[in-house]
């Protein structure tokens, strides 16, 4: 009998992302509360569904938009850089993008060819390495020093440059261990990318949700690495929009024409609506970002004050930006396992550290966007399932 | 009721608009067009500004029956907060009888989704200058078409007196051909010879871009942080914009 050709993603070991794994296991047992997938409690702002609600009335979101994305939204994205000193041409260099991994998975399909090779921090978002696998890249770990606040060591990513390798993609602020790489760091890492003619990859999404003082800022800034540097953002977190799927990449001319080919096959266009209604995130809602910044920073100091009460078992490094907590936890038990049990007898579904790379293991990933309540309840339960162990 | 409210809103805000500019008679700039307003209108305010006129320019690209009062006025958007739009509707009346800082110039943008719309932004203001940028497919969906869009673009230049100017962007040849059967001064800028104002040598800076502008014989060394096309068309006419009203100001005093 003929059988069907064995599938890549099978071969290749291309795997649904454990978050989402994580959270489909969840939903199959009734009481659970999650701290697993990164996705805020609130809704999206009302100011942002009436501009959408306007588009569709006025029937301007029925058809495709240009491939790029809608030109005042690209030129309102670049008016906004400009004051963090970014400067693109919105005509060229901005590509509005089906949330955040559809840029990263564009870019990565642009760049690499089989055998490519991909350095990633490990922990490191847990979609990273699926987005290589699809692209045909490898990737290659470079570990963040827990014992020093996850700090990134540049010799260890010199030596992990070989000539197979394209690009260095990694999240700042970083996901899961909510931490920021300074401006010192991110400058020899742009010297880097430019030495060795490789990509920086930087993906930006918790930008807005900082709550140190430590300024922002980004290596595309200095024209004289600018060209190396791909940056993306997204509007899924501060606007509370993840299921509008709206995102953007900004980068050098040259390459963003090229990323725009591999987009406009895989997508066509960001969906237009989305579009409106992140135009509308943009001109209307950026006052409103900073209630949601402060809810979210009241948030981290609850859970972590929750967590203190937990040591020794569980120990973290106290995360500075993005909505996670990334504790250790004192059992020889691997992270998916005990998780797992989190899961099914604690009935709290956490996502295994072991999701974002080997230097995640024995730790798992607690989100602090989810209600007060929920936090509330998922840490009561871990409390009383640790104490029986 | 919301329909009810928002032309109550409405007829305030205009109502406080007209009190304004009878008052304050600031000279009106209108920046209309499919894309790009909002840079040109900030070029040309910074232009101004850096040569010490009083300009007000609203960072949000208020352009509608709604904004474009807002725009005027300084104010912000009420949300969706009944309560903010009283606020709104309080200080739109104190602004337009009292507000000390009230600028000489005011740049806005003109939007427009359907046809005829236009002549109803047109019905608050009068602007002494209007510069138009491009003609694109992105708001075409109630108007058939992209010549149709163009139409209710050039409206906006017929209604400048003869005594104004009207800024065409050369590079686009929809908007190339618009204004001709008007009454101001027409300039085209573009990077074609056949231009009013012509763009050329352009080069790429460490800071964003610089090119030379040829404009009535003059040339001038332009700069921009930003960079593309649409850049060298915003900071150009800011340039054009800015030797008129110097000119126009001259011609007052003698």
């Amino acid at each position: 009998m003929t059988q069907p050709m064995p599938l890549r993603t099978v071969r290749e070991g291309i795997e649904l992302s454990p978050i989402k794994a994580m959270e489909l296991k969840a939903s199959a047992i009734p009481d659970v509360v999650s701290l697993a997938q990164g996705i805020p409690s609130f809704d999206t702002l009302d100011i942002i569904k009436r501009a959408a609600i306007d588009a569709i009335r006025d029937g301007k979101v029925s058809k495709y938009s240009l491939s790029p994305g809608l030109p005042a939204l690209r030129e309102a994205i670049e008016l906004d850089l400009r004051g963090d000193h970014l400067y693109y041409d919105y005509s060229k260099e901005i590509l509005i993008t089906a949330g955040s991994i559809e840029a990263i998975t564009a870019i990565l399909l642009t760049i690499l060819e089989p055998g490519s090779e991909v350095v990633i921090f490990s922990p490191s978002y847990a979609s990273y390495p699926q987005a290589v696998k699809v692209a045909h890249g490898k990737v290659v770990w470079v570990s963040l020093d827990e014992d020093n606040g996850w700090s990134l060591n540049l010799d260890r990513v010199e030596q992990a440059i070989t000539p197979q390798t394209r690009v260095i993609l990694f999240a700042n602020p970083n996901n899961p261990t909510g931490t920021v790489i300074g401006r010192d760091q991110l400058q020899a890492l742009a010297k880097l990318a430019k030495r060795h003619s490789i990509y920086l990859l930087i993906d930006e999404v918790y930008k807005e949700l900082r709550y140190s003082n430590q300024p922002y800022w980004n290596p595309a800034s200095d024209p004289t690495v600018k060209d190396f540097i791909v940056t993306i953002y997204s509007f899924s977190k501060i606007y509370a929009m993840t299921g509008w799927r709206v995102a953007f990449a900004a980068g050098e001319a040259s390459l963003m024409q090229e990323v725009l080919k591999v987009h406009d096959a895989l997508v066509t266009c960001a969906p237009v609506v989305s579009q409106y209604a992140a135009l509308a995130a943009l001109e209307l809602a950026k006052t409103d970002r900073e209630d949601v910044r402060k809810e979210l920073e009241f948030r981290r100091n609850y859970l972590c004050e929750r967590l203190d009460r937990l040591k020794p078992f569980f120990t973290y490094q106290f995360p500075t930006a993005s909505y996670f907590v990334f504790p250790r936890y004192r059992r020889d038990q691997p992270s998916v396992e005990f998780a797992n049990e989190l899961l099914e007898r604690a009935h709290v579904a956490v996502v295994a550290g072991s999701a974002f790379g080997p230097a995640g293991e024995h730790h798992i990933r607690l989100c602090f966007g989810r209600a007060r309540e929920d936090i509330d309840r998922a840490i009561s339960r871990i409390a009383s399932y640790i104490q029986i162990l | 009721m919301k329909t009810i409210a928002r032309t109550i809103l409405e007829w305030w805000l205009h109502g406080c608009v007209r009190i304004a500019l009878v008052r304050f008679r600031p000279m009106m700039i209108a920046i209309v067009g499919s894309t790009d307003k909002t840079t040109t209108k900030l070029a040309i305010s910074a232009e101004l500004r850096s040569h010490g006129h009083r300009v007000r320019a609203h960072v949000k690209s208020y352009n509608t029956s709604i904004g474009l009062p807002l725009a005027i006025l300084n104010l912000e958007s009420g949300g969706s907060s009944a309560g903010q739009w009283t606020r709104v509707m309080a200080a739109a009346l104190w602004n337009c009888c009292f507000d000390d800082d009230f600028p000489n110039i005011i740049v806005v943008e003109l939007g427009v989704d359907h046809p005829g719309e236009m002549r109803g932004l047109l019905r608050l203001i009068t602007p002494i200058i209007c510069v138009i940028t491009t003609v694109t497919g992105e708001y075409v969906t109630h108007f058939g078409d992209l010549e149709a869009v163009a139409r209710e673009f050039g409206t906006v230049a017929k209604m400048v007196p003869s005594d104004g100017l009207v800024v065409l962007n050369n590079n686009d040849l929809r908007v190339k051909e618009l204004g001709k059967n008007g009454q101001a001064k027409i300039v085209r800028i573009g990077h074609a010879a056949s231009s009013d104002a012509v763009i050329q040598d352009q080069q790429s800076s460490q800071v964003g871009q610089q090119w030379t502008l040829t404009y009535e014989g003059k040339q001038t060394t332009c700069h921009s942080i930003g960079t593309g096309r649409h850049n060298q068309f915003a900071e150009s006419a800011a340039v054009v914009v800015d030797q008129w009203i110097d000119r126009h100001a001259n011609q007052k005093t003698v």
